[in-house]
């Protein structure tokens, strides 16, 4: 537990000195975060127009569509934000043989690395998505009450667990793979596949990102709770979360043990 | 050997920089700096003139942030200066920088130019090719500089896999290929052991005997100046302090002398009252004399009168104590 | 002499990218996953929509269009701009400067040679991979003739763009915002992620004044051999105006680079 206060307040030091550092370059700070916000937009926007061109995809209205990229994009804005910065930053340490400097830190090596992921240029996708997403609540005068918005809360909580799991496991495969530059890329492509209702994949593949890698927590199930349309599936998904991160642990500590230094 | 005429020619060089500037450390003051911030001018050169002749190995020292990288960086034509003239080989650096680096080397002790994946003898291909080295010449030089530095097997392993003092070898042999009459070397031997640091002392001198080459170069490590130079100038406050022959240095506290004295039994602190002591254990003690105050035969008289003197030898001031005495004068 | 130079950089830069060829074909291994993503995306509205043809595109057409980005990126993307804001930040730039050869030249040589690297390592065996999942049948050997005529064009187009930021680091100092600027207009008014059929009329006029879609989003129609691009003479009219925009940006990278070298201050010392 005090091991987990410590990391917390390493995280917070860190952020602290990325947020100055951030600001240093004020035009590049805001413009930085305005162009983070257009970004996660992308895919969104893709949907949207889609989907207001055409009678869109099964299962999903309009209305509906947009409250799901505003989670979306609160999903996007929440770990980019807390985890950003891990995708340059780690391969760069252990490029240059400064993992060992790491691993001298009195902290679990992997906490120490996951600490250290704030990036300050993402408040613009988390502000939007919570207006998106209030505004949709709002408009289509959904009942949404405390219970909803705790199980939301948490939902959202756990998605962000279930992102951490897969930043361990990314950690553990730069930390073999060295000269992976773009690994994160492979990753990045994999979570995708969250980002879209799960009716449009066929039911093998809807069972497999409901368990195996539940990615179905980021944004499908959020959503799914405020439009009131909740399912034994979550439970599962839960569980299957907690499974994903105790792997990816185990994978770490191997990896870990087959690390060597680069450079003498 | 020494021609005459200047090569590089300096007069009131200025250079400023302008620096953000902050109070504190904390969030609150990086968050106010977003929308509002002070600037401070640096002046890292400030009204500096000099001139170097052909031939000549010339030495640039003074303390961090004297002003000297900025000097030889507004020299090879990298920084506009603010104001001031320059001449090297009869061009204007910043006007014709192109045509500058085709005649000069440079290397700088922190910065590779080789390419750190390939072997060294790649960068050289490249070189010889940039600078359009013919081949009898690009053979000749590779020929000789590997053999008086021991690289005939170093230069074709790649750069990452070679130790600090091969790669500064290999950095050497890359600036010196084209043949140029004028050489910058900035810090070249920082960060290497004793043995790496002769071999390319030994270099610069047989370079600057046997093709003339003139040579201006930075350093923090005296005894580079002392084994190489023929000239050295101090750099202070963005200006130049001392500019002379570096026998001159050596003898800039002509009139003083430093007196070790080894005594046969303790002596006290009080026992030396009287002397401009340096440092004093209780066998031994360094002791100033000022020469024109005190001359030397009547000190040493007195040495030999009042204490248990066993062994005795007199110094001039070391060259790093006039330095530093050099460094500490006020702008 | 000066004339076998350029091939002497390409080459060093070459052998020096090659070590990281890894790096480059990780696309291989991400791109399958684009065309299974927007293959289950687009059968879905496809068949929900009960229609053959969208705005023009065709099924395959459509599944091959967010896989066109990186195709048109593996003949077009450089890391000019990354590679000279870093250098100028960190004071590398002077290694550069001391080389009797313009910094344009240096960097246009290693863009080239990551090209050459890319189109080996990523464009090729990506092809093929995704051909084996869903064949490309809109292909023709002469449409793959007109999308190779302007994605030369279009690599120097992107490269100047690259290039003229690069240089703004030596005012602005750090210029990261600029570059995501261009990678965003590049993702939305070059075509790079979005078809710009589906946007509205006025924000299409936009776009056609920008060079963005002659990096962009000419290449893609000319590899999807969708109209109009599948006809020789609106093939000619796009080189046309690529060229006008490669002179335009050209010649602004030669003015602005004499007036901002000045304000290079080389960090530390």
């Amino acid at each position: 537990m005090k091991t987990v206060l410590g990391l917390f307040a390493l995280f917070f030091e860190t952020s602290k000195l990325r947020l100055s550092q951030a600001m240093a370059y004020r035009l590049n700070f805001i413009l930085h975060t305005l162009i983070s916000l257009a970004f996660s937009s992308i895919g969104p926007v893709l949907q949207y127009l889609i989907f207001s061109q055409t009678r869109g995809f099964p299962g999903w209205n309009l209305k509906q569509i947009v409250l799901f990229q505003g989670i979306l994009l609160l999903h996007l804005g929440l770990r980019s934000t807390l985890f950003g910065a891990l995708h340059y930053e780690l391969p760069q340490l252990i490029r240059q043989g400064q993992f060992d400097r790491l691993l001298l830190k009195p902290y679990p090596a992997i906490g120490t690395i996951l600490a250290g992921g704030f990036d300050a240029n993402h408040f613009g996708s988390i502000l939007a998505g919570t207006a998106i997403i209030t505004g949709s609540v709002l408009s289509t005068g959904m009942k949404v009450g405390i219970l909803e918005l705790g199980t939301f809360a948490a939902l959202i909580l756990m998605g962000l667990f279930l992102y951490m799991s897969f930043e361990i496991l990314y950690a553990a495969a730069v930390i073999i793979l060295v000269r992976m530059g773009r690994l994160y890329d492979i990753m990045g492509m994999l979570h995708k596949f969250g980002e879209y209702p799960l009716e449009i994949f066929t039911p093998a593949v809807r069972l497999f990102f409901i368990t195996a890698a539940p990615m179905a927590i980021w944004v499908n199930y959020p959503a799914q709770v405020l439009l009131g349309r909740q399912h034994i599936h979550i439970w599962y998904s839960l569980i299957c979360a907690v499974l994903f991160f105790s792997i990816s642990l185990l994978v770490w500590r191997k990896c870990l043990g087959k690390y060597t230094s680069a450079g003498g | 050997m020494h021609g005459l005429q200047p090569i590089i020619s300096v007069t009131n060089l200025e250079k400023s920089f302008k620096v953000q500037k902050r109070e504190n450390a904390g969030l609150a003051s990086a968050f106010r700096s977003v929308f509002s911030r002070e600037y401070e001018t640096v002046r890292a050169v400030h009204g500096l003139s000099f001139s170097l002749r052909q031939g000549e190995i010339r030495g640039l020292i003074g303390p961090n942030g004297a002003g000297k990288s900025t000097t030889i960086k507004v020299l090879s034509g990298i920084l506009f200066p603010s104001s001031g003239e320059v001449s090297v080989l009869g061009m204007v650096p910043w006007k014709n920088r192109v045509r500058l680096v085709r005649q000069i080397g440079v290397v700088l002790g922190q910065k590779s130019q080789l390419i750190w994946d390939l072997p060294a003898i790649d960068t050289f291909a490249l070189h010889k090719k940039m600078y359009g080295i013919p081949d009898e010449v690009f053979q000749r030089n590779i020929g000789y500089f590997s053999e008086i530095l021991h690289m005939q097997d170093h230069i074709k392993k790649p750069v990452r896999n070679l130790s600090l003092g091969e790669r500064m070898k290999a950095e050497f042999m890359c600036a010196l290929l084209h043949e140029p009459p004028l050489v910058f070397l900035d810090e070249p031997t920082i960060g290497l052991d004793v043995i790496s640091k002769d071999a390319i002392r030994t270099f610069i001198r047989d370079v600057n005997r046997e093709k003339g080459t003139t040579f201006i170069l930075t350093t923090h490590d005296l005894s580079d100046i002392e084994r190489i130079c023929h000239n050295v100038s101090i750099i202070n406050y963005g200006t130049i302090v001392f500019d002379h022959p570096l026998e001159r240095l050596k003898k800039y506290f002509a009139n003083k002398k430093l007196i070790e004295l080894q005594f046969r039994e303790p002596v006290r602190a009080q026992d030396l009252s009287g002397f401009k002591v340096q440092e004093s254990g209780d066998l031994t003690a360094s002791i100033e004399i000022d020469t024109d105050a005190h001359p030397l035969e009547k000190a040493i008289a007195e040495f030999f009168q009042r204490l248990p003197v066993s062994d005795i030898n007199i110094n001039n001031i070391s060259i790093e104590e006039v330095i530093k005495h050099i460094y500490a004068l006020k702008e | 002499m000066k004339d076998r130079l350029f091939p002497e950089i390409i080459r060093v830069a070459f052998k020096s990218l090659f070590q990281y060829r890894w790096t480059f074909a990780v696309t291989v291994l991400t791109q399958p996953f684009v065309l299974l993503l927007n293959m289950a995306l687009f059968q879905s509205i496809y068949t929900y929509n009960q229609t053959e043809v969208i705005k023009g595109y065709g099924y395959v057409q459509m599944v091959w269009y967010f896989l066109s980005f990186m195709i048109v990126n593996a003949f077009v993307w450089n890391a000019t701009t990354i590679e000279m804001s870093h250098k100028i930040l960190s004071g590398d730039l002077t290694g550069d400067l001391l080389k009797p050869v313009s910094v344009l030249t240096l960097e246009l040589g290693s863009s080239i040679a990551s090209r050459i690297i890319a189109v080996i390592m990523d464009f090729l065996p990506t092809i093929v991979i995704c051909s084996l999942i869903l064949f490309p049948s809109f292909l023709t050997p002469w449409s793959f003739l007109r999308f190779l005529i302007v994605i030369i064009p279009a690599f120097f187009l992107n490269f100047f763009t690259a290039y003229i930021m690069g240089m703004a680091a030596l005012i602005l100092k750090n210029n990261s915002s600029l570059y995501a600027v261009n990678n965003l207009f590049a993702a939305f008014a070059g075509g790079a992620f979005i078809p710009l059929e589906f946007f509205p009329g006025w924000a299409n006029t936009i776009v056609a004044a920008l060079p963005f879609k002659y990096i962009f989003y000419w290449p893609i129609m000319c590899f999807l051999n969708k109209a109009p691009a599948d006809e020789w003479t609106a093939v000619l009219g796009i080189l046309k105006i690529q060229l006008i925009w490669c002179a335009v940006l050209f010649a602004a990278a030669l003015v602005l680079w004499k007036r901002l070298v000045a304000h290079y201050c080389a960090a530390g010392g």
